[in-house]
């Protein structure tokens, strides 16, 4: 397969895409620094984890002080919409063996969401594999620079760095924020931690917030 | 092995499992609507709950320092860039109507740019 973003609309879409979102594992890079990780360890996230919001969650629990079972559990449950992408792309890439281990690793929202872009399966196959490996790539590059970037200026907090973590953060949540019931799960979800914070273990008022999900989400 | 090597590699290897459990179970075991229904939410709220105590806590206590206003700061932009957007298909309307008296002169030039112009 070559890729040819001038001429071919899908690979457009997907390298856009692809370097939008590759250039954010910049503040990821920074943010895993920040938070206490070697450049080693928030570059090994990036090439093993695979998966923005997952990576933002480890390294956000574990730099204010948290247990590794608290990062891993929160991770793993904000990784398992990956699984349902995995479900919605297995009928159309029909893969298996070593393929369908590396279509696995690049199962992302990005990926996902430029496939079901498309019209046509062969389309949408080369719509997820382009966006897929493009921010495989792109974010695994500027994980590396934002992680050396960070660890050269030294004292993160000089700097305001502190403050672009859960800023980060923010701009994971908002296009996931699609109507009101949204809005006030997510107040929610913040009073609840905020709450816990200073009696509970570092970790758990953020964990504990899937409750949340689940008592909202058999309301309706 | 310290604390941080455990969650590199624990969340890595469940991130995983995660992915490839999707690719190879029957889509009847996880497709059911209140599953679906919490699976959008859980995002949100454990998302909503790291911004949170990322920027108001300093170990146990609360506090309201720098990282508030970078979190503000934020939000502004996140709002604007979305009436940035609104504005810029507002443009790109009345370019069109404007480039389609002078399409010979103008489509060669303009054309091969706008699907990138819609992709924002």
């Amino acid at each position: 397969m070559s890729v040819n973003p001038k001429r071919n609309q899908v690979d457009r879409t997907a390298l856009s895409v692809a370097f939008t979102v590759g250039l954010y594992g910049a503040a990821f890079g920074a943010a895993g620094v920040t938070a206490g990780f070697s450049i080693l360890q928030t570059c090994l996230l990036s090439i093993l984890l695979f998966s923005g919001a997952s990576q933002f969650a480890v390294v956000g629990i574990m730099g204010a002080g948290g247990a590794a079972v608290s990062a891993i559990a929160t991770a793993t449950l904000l990784g398992f919409r990956n699984a349902l992408y995995g479900l919605q792309m297995a009928p159309i890439l029909k893969v298996k063996g070593l393929k369908r281990i590396l279509a696995a690793q690049i199962t992302i929202d990005e990926s996902t969401a430029v496939a079901t872009l498309q019209e046509n399966d062969a389309d949408r196959r080369r719509g997820f594999y382009v966006t897929g490996i493009g921010v495989y790539v792109f974010w695994n590059l500027f994980t590396f620079l934002g992680a050396l970037g960070a660890s050269a200026i030294g004292d993160p907090s000089v700097w305001g760095l502190d403050a672009a973590v859960p800023a980060a953060f923010c701009g994971l949540i908002w296009p996931r924020l699609k109507n009101k019931t949204h809005f006030v799960v997510s107040a929610v979800a913040i009073a609840w931690a905020l709450l816990l914070t200073p009696i509970a273990p570092a970790g758990i008022p953020i964990i504990t917030t899937v409750l949340l999900a689940v008592i909202f989400g058999l309301k309706k | 092995m310290s604390a941080i090597w455990i969650a590199v590699i624990g969340a890595s290897l469940t991130a995983f499992l995660n992915k490839y459990i999707g690719h190879s179970v029957p889509e009847k075991w996880l497709n059911r609507p209140s599953f679906m229904r919490i699976n959008a939410l859980v995002p949100i709220v454990l998302l909503s709950a790291l911004v949170g105590v990322q920027t108001f806590a300093n170990k146990k206590e609360l506090v309201i320092d720098q990282r508030f206003v970078g979190v503000l700061v934020a939000l502004v932009a996140l709002n604007s860039k979305h009436h940035f957007r609104w504005l810029l298909s507002q443009l790109q309307s009345h370019l069109r109507q404007f480039i389609t008296g002078f399409k010979e002169l103008s489509a060669p030039l303009v054309f091969p740019l706008m699907p990138h112009l819609m992709a924002r």
